[in-house]
């Protein structure tokens, strides 16, 4: 498992960021535990601290949350939560990139929207 | 708890001031990173903490104790550097055998194994091994101490790629199961960042900042963009590095703050490696400007 | 957070365990000094001859003079080489502080310069063994330690008890050439003045003649010794690992 040290994304959003993902992708469900700050470390090699700031972020968040002596485990509406956030964050950081990059190349809104519709028969 | 507390540490040699003001805390069980240019002083201040040198003035505590002549200081530190040097009697066996003698939480499993997986050759002499085998079996002497205070003076000098990356997921693992106090010297921060938690930048024997790994990721952006569009927002601002990309393009970085969005200048983060050798710079310019 | 807390006495003793470990090969350059020396002494250290009733006779002293002048070169060296830096160094690699070094040191030269004076008292009777061997004339023998056992044990404590002294000045000397390289000459202007000058031909007399017994100008062996070792603990105590 590679993370991305050069990126402008701290490495604790990162983690944060993956374990995200596993729950979208149902690898972490609801009530389970998660990897400790110490298995996180190991997996990306990374400082266990640094591992334990992209969880605290996740229970900040309230996608995780803590039990006493046991762990973090995922909270019963994590994923729906991670969807709705990524839908209202990243997505629209995403269009609002591909419009600006489409006025630079002087894409027109008429053929943007085409592209788009283009790409989404393709993941079909 | 506090393992090392430096109040305006100072270090004359001769000719030389060391150590001009050193002032700094270090909390037990992290990773910690000095960070210094060559000539910094970052071996002189492992020396005083390991208490091989005596200090010129200030104050210095380890483990609540003036380190220079201290037993227990001694007893609970390690200092791994490329001078540590073992009796021509003994065999590389022989030092791991008597070793625990003096360590008493000497991990003996721990020591042959890495013996073994990096294939040194135990009738070996200490004196005789290559630059790189002798700094793997330092690092190995290191680690297995398991000491409260542990530092590595450029530990992976000599090594090759991969014994330097085997040698960092070591000491991270190691760091994992038995958490203690660590300080690494180096001054190429960009290959063992990872591991770190804490930094601490010194430049001609001072403290630069001593700060959290991200916090120092935080501390500076790059602004690229025509030149005269990127001088005019960084006008009366800090300004850490300039580059002139080409006849039009100026590449500029200043401590972060919000900048606005101007169309054509783009915005870079600025990794810690470099924020270090930015604010450790006595030029602006950097080595374009001599041939110009 | 775990600190081991060693104390003076057990830091001391492992690194006594450590270095004569670590020091064995000089054992091997102490025998063969005696061996050399022994083989110098074969053809005797001081002879005479008289005529008695037209008959040749010659007198000769065969004894292991030789032998203690090699083993006392030796223990100055010795006591010398473990002050250098590499020996320093190695120390400091393990737990040890000024100290527990110092004390260490002082006493694995007690350790060695008991095996030494034993062994080289012990060589003359190689010789006695030896000599009868190549040589086909009368020979008297000297009391052994069989037939003057305390007085044998008294001259054995002498050898030990002067090698002693000799390692100690060696330390000395050594340890303060590595503060100052410029005590390199100590050592030269001591052989020079001590036997020239009045205060040095004083000092010589001290200890060397005006003896009741041996046992007086033993204790005044180790008595020097004890001051060489004791000045050579105050001359380091702010000493560094110059590594």
């Amino acid at each position: 498992m590679d993370l991305n040290t050069d990126s402008t994304k701290p490495i604790y959003m990162q983690i944060a960021e993956w374990i995200e993902n596993e729950i979208i992708a149902d690898r972490f469900l609801s009530d389970e535990k998660v990897y400790s700050q110490y298995q996180l470390a190991e997996l990306f090699n990374i400082n266990p601290a640094t591992a334990a700031k992209g969880l605290t972020i996740l229970v900040e968040e309230q996608i995780l949350y803590k039990k006493r002596g046991l762990g973090m485990f995922v909270a019963p509406e994590a994923k729906n939560m991670i969807l709705e956030k990524r839908r209202n964050e990243t997505l629209t950081r995403m269009a609002r990139e591909l419009v600006h990059e489409a006025r630079r190349l002087s894409v027109t809104e008429e053929e943007l929207i085409q592209l788009i519709k283009k790409c989404e028969e393709e993941q079909k | 708890m506090t393992i090392i507390d430096c109040q305006n540490l100072k270090k004359r040699y001769k000719r030389l001031n060391a150590l001009e003001d050193i002032t700094f805390q270090l909390e037990e069980k992290k990773i910690t990173g000095l960070i210094g240019r060559n000539g910094a002083g970052k071996t002189t201040l492992l020396k005083i903490l390991a208490g091989f040198i005596r200090k010129s003035s200030g104050d210095i505590q380890v483990f609540s104790n003036n380190p220079f002549n201290n037993l227990r200081v001694s007893a609970n530190s390690i200092l791994v550097d490329d001078q540590m040097s073992f009796p021509d009697s003994l065999t590389l066996a022989d030092i791991l055998e008597v070793a625990p003698d003096f360590y008493k939480r000497w991990d003996t499993e721990l020591a042959n194994n890495l013996f073994k997986y990096f294939r040194l050759n135990p009738k070996q002499l200490h004196s005789r091994l290559s630059k790189g085998n002798r700094a793997t079996f330092n690092m190995i002497f290191g680690l297995a101490t398991r000491c409260e205070l542990t530092m590595f003076d450029e530990p992976t000098n000599g090594m090759d790629e991969a014994v330097r990356s085997d040698f960092y997921r070591a000491l991270l693992k190691d760091y994992i199961a038995h958490p203690r106090s660590i300080l690494i010297s180096s001054h190429h921060l960009a290959e063992m960042e990872h591991l770190l938690e804490d930094i601490l930048l010194i430049h001609k024997g001072k403290v630069i900042f001593h700060q959290s790994l991200e916090e120092i990721k935080d501390y500076a952006v790059a602004l690229q963009g025509p030149t005269d569009v990127v001088e005019k927002m960084t006008v009366g601002k800090e300004i850490l590095h300039t580059k002139q990309m080409d006849s039009q393009r100026k590449y500029v970085v200043i401590r972060t703050e919000d900048v606005p969005a101007i169309e054509g200048v783009k915005i870079h983060p600025v990794t810690a490696s470099d924020v270090c050798m930015y604010v450790t710079s006595d030029r602006k310019g950097g080595i374009d400007d001599v041939f110009k | 957070m775990f600190l081991s807390n060693s104390t003076l006495g057990e830091v001391v003793w492992t690194q006594v365990k450590f270095k004569v470990n670590a020091y064995l090969g000089t054992l091997v350059s102490l025998i063969v000094v005696q061996i050399l020396g022994l083989i110098l002494s074969m053809n005797g250290t001081s002879s005479m001859s008289t005529n008695f009733n037209n008959t040749d006779f010659q007198i000769v002293w065969i004894t292991a003079d030789t032998v203690i002048i090699f083993v006392s070169i030796w223990a100055l060296f010795l006591g010398n080489v473990i002050t250098t830096k590499g020996y320093r160094n190695t120390n400091f690699s393990f737990v040890t502080n000024g100290i527990s070094n110092n004390l260490s040191n002082i006493i694995v030269l007690i350790i060695m310069s008991v095996f030494a004076g034993v062994t080289t008292f012990l060589s003359h009777y190689i010789l006695r063994l030896v000599v009868p061997l190549f040589n086909d004339v009368g020979y008297v023998k000297s009391g052994s330690i069989i037939d003057d056992p305390l007085s044998s044990i008294a001259s054995m404590g002498l050898m030990v008890g002067l090698i002693l002294m000799i390692s100690a000045g060696g330390y000395l000397w050594g340890t303060l050439v590595y503060i100052h390289r410029a005590y390199m000459f100590l050592l030269i202007v001591l052989i020079i003045t001590l036997p020239t000058t009045k205060t040095g031909q004083m000092i010589l007399q001290f200890i060397f003649a005006d003896n009741g017994s041996l046992f007086v100008l033993n204790v005044k062996f180790v008595c020097v010794a004890i001051i060489f070792f004791v000045l050579a603990m105050l001359s380091s105590y702010r000493l560094e690992v110059r590594r």
